[in-house]
């Protein structure tokens, strides 16, 4: 079957919700009826259509739309979605559907059917529960109860736990031994025998409750359950120790806080005829999304034998109830299932986050990007103080699934959640398990540093790329902070300072330090829009006497050519026959040495030169070249010029590279380092159009170790790829911005990028506090790239 | 005053006093803008002044706000009231309570008494009109017995002021 075909019929299957989960990941728009949804997606595959609503179609491959759908359409199966004969129509009889379990997944052979109605048989549509070493399935009709009464199919859940795996995830601090009484459902119960019980009850209820409430509560059905448990000698035994008791726990099918217990209204429970209060909140207040119900322990009311236990309520939706023998985990031992640091989640990942929450946001919709600026700092002050406790982070914590990148401090975590048992982000205030707590490996480094630093001291300043320092107020205060004072790699190794002698074989982490920590000459770049509607750069004049001085040092055998592109067609720069930088470019670049505060400016910091300015005497021919940008000059357009810099995250995050490994092969040949920095793109692309700046460099004419990068066919990380030297290529994935990158390139229209892998709603969440907001939907935000790359070429 | 029963809560926790006492040396360094603390020795209830706005219908206005911490502050969310005379304000009753979510069900562990009463302020500074909510009489009936508002049900329904 053909890729479209496959596709088709698959989407048939699709709800709204599959199709914009689709949609989001695609970065496309989520507008529209159902059909214009799926059209969308299927435009993707045929490639003629691609490039008018989807412009940067390098990004993700037609084979990439349909392992999207692929994926989407087997997770959908999995949670037991109705098949197609249901799908959309409203179908009352949901027990035609059957569920294709046993095709999908091959090595469960035997379907585990546990439900709370007792039968075992797969009799209609089931749902799985989500747990991995769980997967029973149960009774659509048995467990999801919708708010409200709905026609048609049952809504399914997206991540279904049966009720069980619920419980284990409420209070991670009681581990279930074993289970005397299996959740039973409550049930409203209208037999004559009971009637007379249940009358007095709603008698009681009456007394006790305000009358305004029990009114409303009388509303509600009277709920009840009656069930007998067996507790062994053994298990008396057991229960003797102290950290084992026997609970009774009740939970609401279908709660919207799925890993939490919850009591009916007017909770009455007895176990062998005493009653034992259930919750601690009035009978007829409602639980709120915040409140937390807790297990009570009836350990001192059983016996050994056969126990007796009722449960009623005045509440019209459906609970289950269970008793379990649990054994209580101290607050270390919980601490302790929280994996190690190295073990939650890789370096990298953590440092992408960061750098996507720093360094710009998510390009979310291009149509806002109406403003030809943004404003971009240097560097971001995140606040290290846990939310909770309000003093510095120990151990930065966070939940894995979580956006943003405000961590909080594990143990007052933990600890405040033995009490509360609410296992929410208090960053964003999503719902999660232990399970999903996870020790941050960037943060953590960071707070471990500053372990033993003053209590006051809790703030970094971050830049885009993921280096660091602590915040100070003054100098003066920084020097006495000693090496904490300093910037910081983003690994949490001590970025060297300008004074260190430089070997040759060290040339290329003093270039990557330079990269990395620019604290020292902040330069300003100012970039503004001309009338022309062409970017300008300008740049205060000191900028090159410091950066040349540092340019001359290093490199003194190893002359450098930077040959910048020149936005006009002619193209100065093309056969690389000159040494001398391409002053002439068209005017569309001016490099003004005005300052640039008055250019409603970036200000930049970039400490070194850039390679197209004139005054820059190293910038000479050498045996290493580099070629800054190319594209076909067919698409050149001479004047007008407007583009806005991509963000390359090649460049940006590069430099983060383990130093080692990049010294190591720059001591092979140390003229290549020059080349090492795969950052060197200044694309452009409004939002229309790619309007390459600068005409391509015939790869041919690098007489060195040159990097040509992004020529008009080649995918950026292939060139890279390619290169032999290429210890700084691993960055490439490392970032993993590889779409990106990849993005950046595209011989067709390019907008700037969108939304690939970022979303940073959550941003400014937490940690962030720096006061500029960093609209995450705009994509000239990105103009960090430019940033980077200008800071690249000058350390070469 | 209205809420006795938060007077007689139990003491905070151990977490809870140093979290209050950081907040409380971040408010002396910091106050939130047309804010002051009453200074007490009860870290558990803090009394502080607002001024209305000005350029609102609140303006050169002072009101005092009650907020009482749970034990297991701040994974609870205080208890925040307006001392009678409370402001006329569609979402405040006159007996004091707010309804207002981030003191109910979306209260956060991060969020601060100080970025509550900015919240409160905005919540004052946008109304368009002085009035009280419409079912006022029927609430402040139901809570003359000292009922605290965080045992209230809201129903938050308006996101304008």
């Amino acid at each position: 079957m053909d890729l479209v075909a496959s596709c088709k019929e698959k989407l048939a299957y699709f709800r709204i919700k599959e199709l914009k989960d689709v949609l989001t990941q695609l970065s496309l728009s989520k507008q529209g009826k159902k059909q214009d949804l799926v059209d969308r997606i299927l435009a993707l595959l045929s490639e003629d259509q691609v490039s008018k609503m989807w412009p940067k179609k390098n990004t993700v491959r037609k084979e990439q739309v349909a392992e999207l759908v692929d994926d989407t359409y087997r997770k959908m199966q999995i949670s037991g979605a109705p098949d197609l004969a249901s799908k959309g129509q409203c179908i009352s009889d949901s027990s035609n559907v059957k569920i294709k379990g046993e095709i999908e997944d091959p090595f469960q052979s035997d379907i585990k059917v546990r439900c709370l109605c007792g039968r075992l048989l797969e009799t209609e549509s089931m749902i799985k529960c989500e747990d991995p070493r769980c997967q029973v399935w149960q009774h659509m009709s048995c467990v999801i109860i919708p708010e409200k009464p709905v026609e048609g199919n049952l809504p399914v859940p997206e991540l279904f736990y049966c009720e069980m795996c619920r419980l284990s995830r409420a209070d991670p601090f009681w581990v279930t031994i074993q289970h005397p009484l299996h959740p039973v459902k409550l049930n409203v119960t209208n037999s004559p025998t009971d009637g007379e019980w249940i009358s007095l009850c709603i008698d009681f209820k009456l007394r006790i409750c305000e009358v305004h409430s029990s009114l409303f509560s009388l509303s509600n059905p009277v709920q009840t359950v009656e069930k007998t448990f067996h507790l062994t000698r053994a298990d008396k035994d057991l229960l003797s120790k102290q950290e084992y008791d026997v609970q009774a726990w009740c939970m609401l099918l279908n709660d919207k806080v799925a890993f939490r217990m919850q009591w009916p209204q007017y909770a009455d429970l007895q176990v062998n005829g005493m009653p034992v209060r259930a919750i601690n909140r009035p009978g007829s207040q409602l639980l709120g999304a915040n409140g937390r119900d807790d297990g009570p322990i009836i350990t001192p009311y059983t016996k050994d034998g056969i126990n007796k236990i009722s449960l009623t309520g005045c509440d019209a939706r459906i609970f289950c109830l269970g008793v379990r023998i649990v054994k209580r985990r101290t607050l270390q031992q919980v601490l302790n299932v929280i994996p190690k640091e190295s073990d939650g989640e890789r370096f990298e990942d953590a440092l992408a986050r960061v750098c996507r929450c720093v360094g710009g946001g998510t390009a979310m919709d291009n149509d806002d990007s109406d403003s030809d600026l943004e404003v971009v700092a240097d560097s971001f002050t995140v606040n290290l103080r846990c939310p909770m406790s309000g003093s510095r982070m120990k151990v930065a914590g966070r939940f894995k699934p979580c956006l943003h990148m405000g961590c909080f401090d594990l143990e007052v975590f933990v600890e405040m959640n033995q009490r509360s048992r609410k296992w929410q982000c208090p960053i964003c205030l999503k719902n999660y398990a232990l399970e999903n707590v996870i020790i941050d490996p960037y943060f953590n480094r960071i707070t471990s540093k500053m372990r033993y630093c003053g209590e006051d001291v809790a703030e970094i300043e971050v830049k885009p790329d993921g280096s660091w320092r602590v915040k100070t107020k003054s100098e003066s205060e920084r020097r006495d902070l000693g090496e904490l004072g300093r910037w910081y790699l983003p690994d949490s190794t001590l970025a060297p300072t300008d004074e260190e002698i430089i070997p040759k074989t060290e040339v290329l982490k003093q270039v990557k330090q330079e990269g990395v920590s620019e604290g020292h000459t902040g330069l300003k770049l100012g970039i503004r829009k001309n009338r022309n509607g062409v970017w300008e750069f300008s740049k205060p004049e000191d900028m090159n006497t410091s950066s040349d001085n540092r340019l001359q040092v290093p490199f003194g055998d190893h002359e450098v050519k930077v040959i910048p592109m020149s936005s006009s067609a002619t193209g100065s720069g093309r056969d690389g026959e000159d040494a001398s930088v391409n002053q002439d470019g068209g005017g569309n670049f001016d490099f003004s040495t005005n300052n640039g505060i008055e250019m409603d400016s970036f200000s930049l910091n970039v400490d070194s030169a850039y390679g197209f300015s004139g005054q820059n005497p190293s910038a000479t021919v050498g045996d290493a070249e580099v070629i800054v940008l190319s594209d076909s000059d067919d698409d050149i357009m001479p004047s007008g010029t407007i583009y806005r810099s991509e963000r390359n995250d090649t460049g940006g995050i590069n430099f983060p590279v383990a130093p080692s490994g990049i010294a190591d092969s720059y001591g092979e040949d140390p003229t290549l380092g020059t080349g090492g920095n795969p950052c060197l793109g200044l694309f452009s692309g409004n939002d229309d159009d790619f309007i390459p700046l600068w005409p391509p460099l015939a790869p041919g004419t690098q007489s060195g170790p040159g990097f040509q990068l992004f020529s008009s066919e080649a995918d950026v990380p292939d060139t890279l790829v390619g290169l032999p030297h290429g210890s700084i290529n691993c960055s490439t994935s490392m970032n993993g911005y590889t779409l990106a990158s990849e993005t950046a390139m595209g011989s067709a229209t390019l907008v700037p990028d969108s939304s690939v892998g970022r979303s940073d709603a959550d941003m400014n969440d937490g940690l962030v506090d720096n006061p500029l907001a960093f609209a995450g939907d705009d994509p000239s935000l990105q103009i960090f790239s430019s940033h980077e790359t200008i800071r690249c070429i000058s350390a070469f | 005053m209205t809420s006795s029963s938060a007077a007689s809560r139990k003491a905070l926790s151990k977490i809870a006093c140093n979290r209050l006492q950081k907040e409380l040396v971040e408010w002396q360094v910091n106050p939130p803008a047309g804010f002051k603390h009453k200074v007490t020795d009860n870290l558990q209830r803090w009394v502080i002044e607002v001024n209305g706005a000005s350029g609102t219908l609140y303006a050169n206005e002072t009101y005092q706000l009650q907020v009482d911490f749970p034990e297991h502050y701040p994974m609870e969310a205080p208890q925040v009231i307006f001392i009678p005379p409370a402001p006329l304000h569609p979402h405040i009753y006159s007996n004091g309570h707010i309804c207002l979510d981030i003191l109910y069900d979306s209260w956060s562990p991060a969020m601060t008494a100080s970025s509550i009463c900015i919240s409160i302020l905005s919540m004052l500074s946008s109304s368009t009109v002085k009035q009280r909510p419409a079912d006022n009489d029927r609430y402040v009936k139901n809570c003359r017995n000292g009922r605290s508002p965080k045992e209230t049900r809201w129903w938050f329904h308006d996101d304008k002021v």
